[in-house]
């Protein structure tokens, strides 16, 4: 370890290093995924800040699985990723003296409670438990709670099966699975916020066209679909809104972007939505002539009678 | 006026996009020549090449006022029947007069909303309209373009060109183009736009009539 590395060791520093020390001493390093890493950084953050009134300045902005912390920042040079074909396993590569953080007793001393605590009180949660907690006590607003219940709905279900269950009956509260995913969209839309209004129109265009998908069982797409939509969000949005100690030159960045994430989006969504709404149109022609008539009603001209 | 008329981008548009500003009198327009067999329309190359540029985009800002109005009624608290009183609060506090959509579809729930309705059928009523405003263009567009003929001009006739010089360069080819239609057939011929700023306004319509074989420059805005 250079001198010249040290000083670059702060208090964000050492909640990592000592977050991923201590995990190594529980004999959990060796299958720790990323994603669970950085959920368990975010919430000793969260526990410094809200129990122990403790601001290191950590960087952290909401993204596609909740929140992460900005690692770009940070000069973790202490762990690498494993290029494990199986899963990506985190390796603890230096192993650093007290000296090499530059940071007051106290800090340390709350950086060290902190990481206890957290580490006791996850250390035997899965991931996905983790990462459902996270989203329930930290999501910033309704919307986003909502879309990972979604996600994780749709993930779970199975249109196969649902269709044998009208056989077998429907799911607890009487109501089919395809019917309770549609009931879903109709809360995120009814949640989206006002702030997110780089996305809005590109958000319903998406929302109306889940819902095709749905009804159309094409389950499939239907998680390409999601999948996507929330990356663009979360690139034109989600990190906007909600982050803390990013710099001044990352947030402008993040806002040049913005536009062209959502052209992007839109674009790609209109391949799905094209073939979709062609589908619809060649096989809905009842809808169409009442459409027709529907549509010569409202200009006051007569609705041709069927018999003439 | 029975004779020819010579349809602007605006009128095509109109027609293909109900829900267009100019919708409502395009169509109108149109369909009432249909209906009593007179129709004898004409579209050209240059009417032809604005239409295609302004087509998609045109698709997507209709169907996205009308994706955000679904929204606005959505996220208002309303009641679970929908009556007159309701509807008057939906026109009034889910609708931006702004929007292109915003005279049409008044209209739309005054005629095409059999009250009362339950709130959930409304919403549904409102997604099959902005799927409709997405994708029924295409079909509309065929239909016109059977309907009317396709003209293209060979003649750039400079002097006519020169004395209407004080009208902007692509709304002057239109001119020319119906000018030419009008030459051609030798029957009487009405350029229908729905641009009055720059083609009947201020002499315009005047100007158009004297030094062109157009007779009559018809005003589709509203």
């Amino acid at each position: 370890m250079s001198t010249d590395n040290s000083a670059n060791y702060g208090p964000q520093e050492y909640l990592f290093y000592r977050l991923l020390s201590r995990l190594d001493e529980e004999g959990k390093l060796n299958s720790l995924y990323r994603t669970r890493l950085w959920k368990l950084a975010c919430e000793t953050d969260y526990y410094l800040q809200n129990d122990l009134k403790r601001d290191i300045q950590f960087p952290r902005y909401w993204y596609q699985y909740g929140e992460i912390p900005k690692i770009d920042d940070l000069n973790t040079d202490f762990y690498s990723v494993s290029k494990n074909a199986e899963y990506r396993s985190i390796l603890l590569t230096q192993r650093l003296e007290r000296g090499a953080f530059v940071l007051t007793n106290d800090v340390r001393e709350d950086i060290d409670r902190a990481v206890d605590w957290i580490v006791e009180k996850f250390l035997e949660t899965d991931t996905y438990d983790i990462k459902d907690y996270h989203y329930e006590n930290r999501a910033p607003n309704d919307f986003i709670r909502t879309f990972d219940n979604f996600r994780d709905e749709l993930d779970d279900a199975d249109f196969d099966q649902s269709a044998l269950s009208q056989f077998v009956g429907k799911n607890d509260n009487g109501k089919g699975e395809k019917e309770e995913l549609l009931d879903r969209l109709n809360q995120l839309v009814k949640t989206y916020p006002e702030d997110y209004d780089v996305m809005e129109t590109a958000f319903l265009k998406w929302e109306d066209t889940m819902r095709l998908l749905i009804q159309n069982e094409e389950e499939e797409k239907a998680e390409e679909l999601l999948e996507l939509f929330w990356r663009y969000l979360s690139k034109a949005e989600l990190r906007i809104h909600h982050n803390q100690n990013i710099t001044e030159r990352e947030l402008e960045k993040w806002q040049q972007e913005r536009d062209s994430n959502r052209d992007g989006f839109r674009d790609t969504l209109r391949e799905y939505r094209d073939e979709i709404l062609l589908e619809r149109e060649q096989e809905d022609i009842l809808t169409d002539e009442e459409v027709q008539d529907e549509y010569l009603r409202s200009l006051d001209l007569p609705v041709p009678d069927a018999t003439e | 006026m029975v004779g020819a008329s010579f349809l602007d981008t605006g009128v095509v548009i109109g027609y293909c996009f109900y829900f267009d500003r100019h919708g409502l009198p395009s169509t109108r327009y149109i369909t009432n020549k249909v209906k009593n067999g007179s129709l004898d329309a004409y579209r050209s190359d240059n009417v032809e090449r604005e239409f295609q540029q302004r087509q998609s985009e045109k698709a997507q800002e209709l169907s996205d006022e009308v994706a955000l109005h679904r929204k606005e009624v959505q996220q208002q608290s309303l009641p679970k029947t929908i009556d007159k009183v309701a509807v008057q609060k939906i026109l009034d506090t889910c609708l931006d007069p702004d929007w292109d959509i915003a005279p049409t579809i008044a209209k739309w729930y005054n005629r095409n909303i059999s009250l009362p309705i339950e709130y959930g059928k409304l919403v549904k009523k409102l997604r099959a309209l902005e799927r409709l405003v997405e994708s029924r263009h295409n079909r509309k567009k065929k239909d016109l373009d059977q309907m009317t003929e396709y003209h293209e001009r060979d003649d750039s006739y400079p002097s006519i060109d020169t004395k209407l010089m004080e009208i902007h360069w692509d709304d002057r080819s239109i001119c020319l183009d119906a000018h030419d239609v009008a030459k051609k057939n030798g029957t009487k011929l009405e350029l229908a736009t729905t641009n009055p700023k720059d083609l009947i306004k201020n002499g315009r319509r005047g100007l158009v009539k004297r030094e062109t074989a157009i007779s009559q420059v018809r005003d589709l805005s509203r």
